[in-house]
């Protein structure tokens, strides 16, 4: 297994320059004058003449050849320079760690909820197999599998926000948004709700709940779906095992049987998907984001997308796929440490 | 064989989920095929001709001069400067026959079609292009000249024909003879607009939602029949899924095969190629190749396409290298069966069947990804019958308007059709699963 750990760690530099070599190739597919964009405002230079913009590009290297201008891109995306972005209106970097604690406050919450009911009901219908539980569940989780998240989250804000006024779309109401930007307000931690604990307002704390609740509510059912067709499967075969059959046969009851035997066994499989979704909530709920009017990475991408402010999107790109790899590095060897019998690479 | 093949159709045929699925797939496919008879496309008609055909289906000797007023008003509107557009283009041609001796100037060349581009001859994309593909402008306004010498062969021709028309005393020789130059012009008429029946026409000139009615059984939003789009959108929802799936699995089945087949450093390569597309999250690398490559369906397409194909190529190089070591394939080739019958007769039955599988569950999510792409603005253009785009309409009346629960129509119909058609593929691949999965066999 400490081979394995080390080959990964050995592999990681090298996928991190290939990610590298990916977002750099699509950016060269713009052509010059959309890439010269992505340095200067597009404004300054409408009314050159074509002479004065080749200068322009001669000054930013885009009339290098490729390779050197791969070059000098990795180097300053060491220097953490991303470029400016035109929509958060100041440099990219900065922009997403303005915005990532959005994220992972909206995940924080999403997490509990998601993996709790995932797995009680992916065991509850492995132990009621075929029954009618079992059939409802499989159901549940087809529909939540099936269901487009943009429809499911237009109809939470339906139900919720229109029908019963219980969860506003935003981050916070007005008057508290005012509060949080005022002075006097204390951002320890950047998390909102967290903050306002910290501050001891706790009327603050509330308001932001409330907020986070209704894309919680969306970005849960396919999550559910996901996990619990995980656990219930993984389940059926774990109660299949000879084990089990042996626990049952000394005569132990059925509540010691699965909780003791057979659960435990069945949520190896589980934590992968479980590490999964913290990644993917981590790396962009763009589309309930972007429902729910909230600030965060996902509605950051999508804007800069939309405005085709291409320093931005190529920004949340690299840094989302860093999250990816070092999440992915983390669930693989946290897996080969829980699970001894796997003998991976 | 066929003892096998019977028992799998059995066993598929029994599995309530593949039935629903199929079933629902099948409702799918109809819609797809009979679009343009459930939902006929508006195709737009051209005033002069319908009026023309009018007079002709109702046929009197009075009309035949208003008959042959509308065809010289359809000519006129056509044909009347096919002859100027013929004269400029063809001196043009000679001024790039004496360009191309070097005899004429870059700078000539250009101001001559900067003229032509003025009086509306040429579009304005060849002279903006003109410095940086000067060869292949070149190639493009040959072809401009080319149209323009039939067109105006056509013209000489159809004003003849007119001429004919008016001299000709038999009545039931007029009516064929018309009645086929209506035809013809009616052929070019619909070739000069473009039609692309896809695009959704405008039904209303009001932007609110207009609930659904006889004639809009679905409501109206943004302008748009809803029913048209849904109907016209279970074509783009086909297209999409099964074109992005098949490619994609393609790419993957190759990658994948050829890393199992060859191994050694060629493996290492391949695999970790396919380790550093996976490291990209797969719906931003989507929308961020669709935003720089351009809005469209088709971009789109190559975007789901090129983040799509990893998963084909770990699952079959996988499955291939298990099934090297299985024992029932170590006996075949220890009989001395030839490699061939060994990968046809043994490992490819069983490793193509869960890369089958896989595409079929693929196809599902795909399709969200792109209704995805669409509802973001990111994917189809604006009008385009696509489930994603007519939600997002749906979505400015839901959170913007005022009392949104009476737009209800506006998302329930695009939602359910979209609903409906991932869950029959995901009911297929959930069924194909089990009917294949040999752990499921009893």
């Amino acid at each position: 297994m400490t081979t394995y750990i080390i080959r990964r760690l050995l592999l990681l530099p090298l996928i991190i320059l290939g990610v590298t070599l990916i977002v750099f190739s699509m950016s060269q597919l713009l052509g010059p004058l959309k890439l010269l964009s992505t340095y200067v405002d597009p404004n300054t230079y409408a009314k050159m003449s074509e002479r004065d913009i080749q200068i322009l590009m001669q000054q930013y290297g885009l009339t290098d050849p490729l390779p050197i201008r791969y070059g000098k891109w990795l180097k300053s995306l060491f220097k953490g320079d991303l470029g400016w972005s035109v929509v958060g209106k100041e440099p990219v970097l900065n922009a997403l760690i303005h915005r990532f604690p959005f994220t992972v406050e909206l995940a924080l919450y999403a997490l509990f909820p998601i993996i709790g009911v995932g797995i009680w009901l992916g065991v509850t219908a492995a132990v009621h197999h075929n029954s009618f539980i079992d059939q409802f569940i499989r159901i549940f989780a087809l529909i939540g599998w099936s269901l487009p998240d943009f429809v499911w989250a237009i109809l939470v804000l339906l139900i919720f926000y229109i029908g019963l006024g219980w969860f506003p779309p935003g981050n916070l109401s007005i008057w508290a948004d005012q509060i949080v930007k005022s002075p006097s307000f204390h951002n320890y931690t950047n998390l909102l709700t967290i903050d306002a604990l910290l501050n001891g307002r706790i009327d603050i704390f509330w308001d932001a709940l409330r907020h986070i609740i209704g894309p919680v509510i969306a970005i849960s059912w396919l999550w559910w779906a996901n996990l619990l067709r995980i656990t219930r499967s993984s389940m059926l075969e774990v109660l299949r095992k000879d084990y089990v059959r042996t626990a049952r046969s000394k005569g132990l009851s059925e509540k010691v049987v699965i909780n003791k035997h057979a659960r435990k066994n069945a949520l190896i499989p589980v934590v992968t998907t479980a590490g999964q979704m913290v990644i993917g909530l981590l790396t962009g709920v763009v589309i309930v984001e972007m429902v729910f009017v909230r600030t965060g990475l996902g509605s950051f991408a999508a804007t800069a997308a939309q405005q085709l402010d291409y320093a931005s999107i190529m920004g949340v790109l690299l840094f989302t796929s860093l999250l990816l790899i070092i999440g992915n590095l983390i669930i693989d060897i946290s897996y080969a440490i829980i699970d001894p019998r796997i003998r991976l690479g | 064989m066929s003892e096998e093949f019977k028992r799998t159709i059995k066993r598929f045929f029994t599995n309530p989920s593949a039935v629903i699925g199929v079933t629902i797939l099948i409702f799918f496919i109809i819609i797809a095929i009979f679009a343009p008879l459930i939902a006929p496309p508006k195709v737009p008609h051209n005033r002069n001709l319908e009026k023309a055909q009018d007079l002709l289906d109702n046929y009197s000797e009075d009309n035949k001069d208003l008959i042959i007023l509308e065809l010289k008003n359809f000519w006129d509107d056509t044909y009347s400067f096919a002859e100027d557009d013929y004269i400029e283009l063809s001196a043009l041609m000679d001024m790039i026959k004496s360009y191309q001796k070097k005899e004429v100037t870059d700078e000539e060349l250009k101001a001559y079609i900067k003229e032509l581009t003025d009086i509306y001859i040429l579009n304005e994309q060849y002279y903006n292009k003109f410095d940086e593909e000067t060869n292949k402008v070149i190639k493009q306004l040959k072809q401009e000249f080319v149209k323009s010498e039939k067109k105006y062969k056509d013209s000489i021709n159809y004003s003849n024909m007119i001429k004919n028309l008016e001299i000709m005393d038999d009545n039931d020789k007029f009516i064929k003879y018309a009645n086929d130059l209506v035809d013809e012009f009616n052929k070019y008429f619909k070739k000069s607009i473009n039609f692309d029946p896809f695009i959704m026409p405008n039904v209303t000139t009001t932007r609110t939602p207009i609930p659904p009615s006889r004639e809009h059984p679905f409501g109206i939003v943004n302008q748009k029949d809803i029913f048209y789009g849904v109907i016209w959108g279970t074509r783009t929802a086909f297209e999409i899924g099964l074109i992005v799936v098949a490619i994609s699995t393609a790419i993957g089945l190759f990658i994948g095969s050829v890393a199992a087949y060859f191994g050694g450093w060629l493996e290492e390569v391949l695999m970790r190629i396919t380790d550093i597309f996976m490291s990209i999250p797969f719906m931003l690398a989507a929308m961020v190749l669709t935003t720089i490559l351009g809005l469209g369906v088709k971009n789109m397409m190559i975007a789901l396409i090129v983040f799509g194909w990893m998963v084909t190529a770990r699952l079959i190089r996988g499955n291939i290298l298990q099934a090297k070591n299985e024992q029932y394939v170590m006996a075949a080739k220890a009989l001395g069966v030839s490699d061939f019958f060994v990968i046809v007769k043994h490992i490819l039955p069983n490793t193509i069947f869960p890369v089958l599988i896989n595409a079929t569950m693929r196809i599902g999510s795909m399709v969200i990804t792109a209704a995805a792409l669409s509802f973001l603005g990111l994917g189809a253009p604006q009008g385009y019958a696509d489930w994603g785009s007519i939600l997002s309409y749906s979505r400015d009346w839901i959170i913007g308007g005022t009392n949104p629960t009476q737009y209800w129509f506006t998302i329930l119909y695009p939602g359910i059709a979209m609903i409906l058609f991932v869950i029959g593929w995901n009911l297929l691949g959930d069924a194909l699963r089990d009917i294949f999965d040999p752990r499921m066999r009893h």
